[in-house]
C-alpha cells in the first residue's frame, strides 16, 4: 500500500518514516509532502492508500487538507500525526472526516493500533 | 491567567517530553526573577494566542545543547554529525511544537488556546516595552535549557 506522510518538518517526517518500520509497516511504499497543498499536488500524481497528516502547517493546514479532499470526493484513509489532542480537536478531526489520530510523541504501538486495521 | 502558569504548564510539558522522545532519565525545573538568560541562546519560539492574550513560548539552549537534543529526537548518536543549522532547528522546533501542544491539553479547562507556527532564532532576547516576559531552566540529565513565556494583552478592537 502507498503511504503519504504530510508534515511541514523534515524531521518529523523521518520520526514517522521510521516508527512506520519499527511498528512493521516497512514494507509499505512511503512519500512525503512538506505542507497541505504539496499533498494535493501529490494526490494528482499518485493516489495513496493513507494519508498521515500533521494539523499545524504553513500553506494548507491538515485540517484544511482533509476538507479538500473530501470536497472533491477523493476517498483515503486520512489520519492525523500532530500535537493537538484536546477533545475540542479530536472532535474536529473527526467531524471533518478523519479515521484516527496519533498524539504526538508517539510510540510505535500508536501506530499499530491505528495502523493496523487499516494495513492489514 | 497569568504568565506563571504558562510557565508552570511549560515546565510540565517540558518534563514530559524529556523523559518520553528525547530520552532523558533526569529532569528538574527551577524558576525564578533572579535567574538571568544567557546572551548566547539559540531556540525556538511557538506563538500562542488566547482570549485576550497573545503568547509565544521559547526553547532555548546553547548551541551544543539544541544540536544534543535534536540528535536525541532524531535517534542520532552523539558522536554523529548532524546536518545544517535548518536541521537542528527543525527538529528542535517539534520539540517545542510537543511542548506548546501539551501547555494547551494542560490549560484546555481554563482558557482555549490556538498554536501558531514555529519561529527559530540565534542570539540575545531583548525585551522590548509592553510585553511581559518570565523564564526557568529545566536541566535535562546533563543540559540547561532554558523555557521562555512571553506575553502582551491583546487591544479589543
Amino acid at each position: 500500500m502507498k503511504i503519504l506522510v504530510v508534515d511541514d518538518s523534515k524531521a518529523m517526517r523521518m520520526i514517522v518514516r521510521r516508527t512506520l518500520r519499527q511498528a512493521g509497516f516497512g514494507d509499505h511504499a512511503v512519500t512525503e509532502a512538506s505542507n497541505g497543498r504539496e499533498a494535493l499536488d501529490a494526490l494528482r500524481q499518485s493516489m495513496p492508500d493513507v494519508i498521515l497528516s500533521d494539523w499545524n502547517m504553513p500553506e494548507m493546514s491538515g485540517i484544511e487538507l482533509l476538507d479538500s479532499i473530501k470536497a472533491a470526493g477523493i476517498a483515503v484513509k486520512f489520519g492525523f500525526v500532530t500535537t493537538e489532542r484536546t477533545a475540542e480537536m479530536r472532535l474536529r478531526a473527526s467531524d471533518a472526516g478523519a479515521t484516527f489520530l496519533i498524539v504526538k510523541p508517539f510510540t510505535p504501538e500508536d501506530f499499530k493500533d491505528a495502523l493496523g486495521p487499516i494495513l492489514r | 491567567m497569568n504568565l506563571n502558569e504558562w510557565l508552570d504548564a511549560a515546565a510540565a510539558s517540558a518534563k514530559e517530553i524529556a523523559r518520553g522522545p528525547l530520552g532523558a532519565t533526569t529532569t528538574s525545573w527551577s524558576s525564578s526573577p533572579a535567574m538571568v538568560l544567557p546572551d548566547d541562546l539559540c531556540g525556538v519560539y511557538i506563538p500562542l494566542s488566547s482570549d485576550g492574550l497573545a503568547l509565544q513560548i521559547g526553547v532555548l539552549a546553547e548551541r551544543a545543547t539544541c544540536a544534543k537534543l535534536a540528535k536525541s529526537l532524531l535517534g542520532i548518536g552523539h558522536d554523529e554529525p548532524l546536518g545544517s543549522d535548518e536541521d537542528v532547528f527543525d527538529a528542535l522546533g517539534e520539540i517545542t511544537n510537543m511542548v506548546a501542544g501539551g501547555v494547551k491539553v494542560r490549560l484546555a479547562e481554563k482558557t482555549k488556546v490556538t498554536v501558531g507556527l514555529p519561529l527559530a532564532m540565534k542570539g540575545k532576547l531583548i525585551q522590548l516595552g509592553g510585553s511581559l516576559s518570565i523564564h526557568g531552566s529545566i536541566r535535562i540529565d546533563d543540559s540547561s535549557v532554558w523555557l521562555v513565556v512571553t506575553g502582551t494583552v491583546r487591544r479589543k478592537a
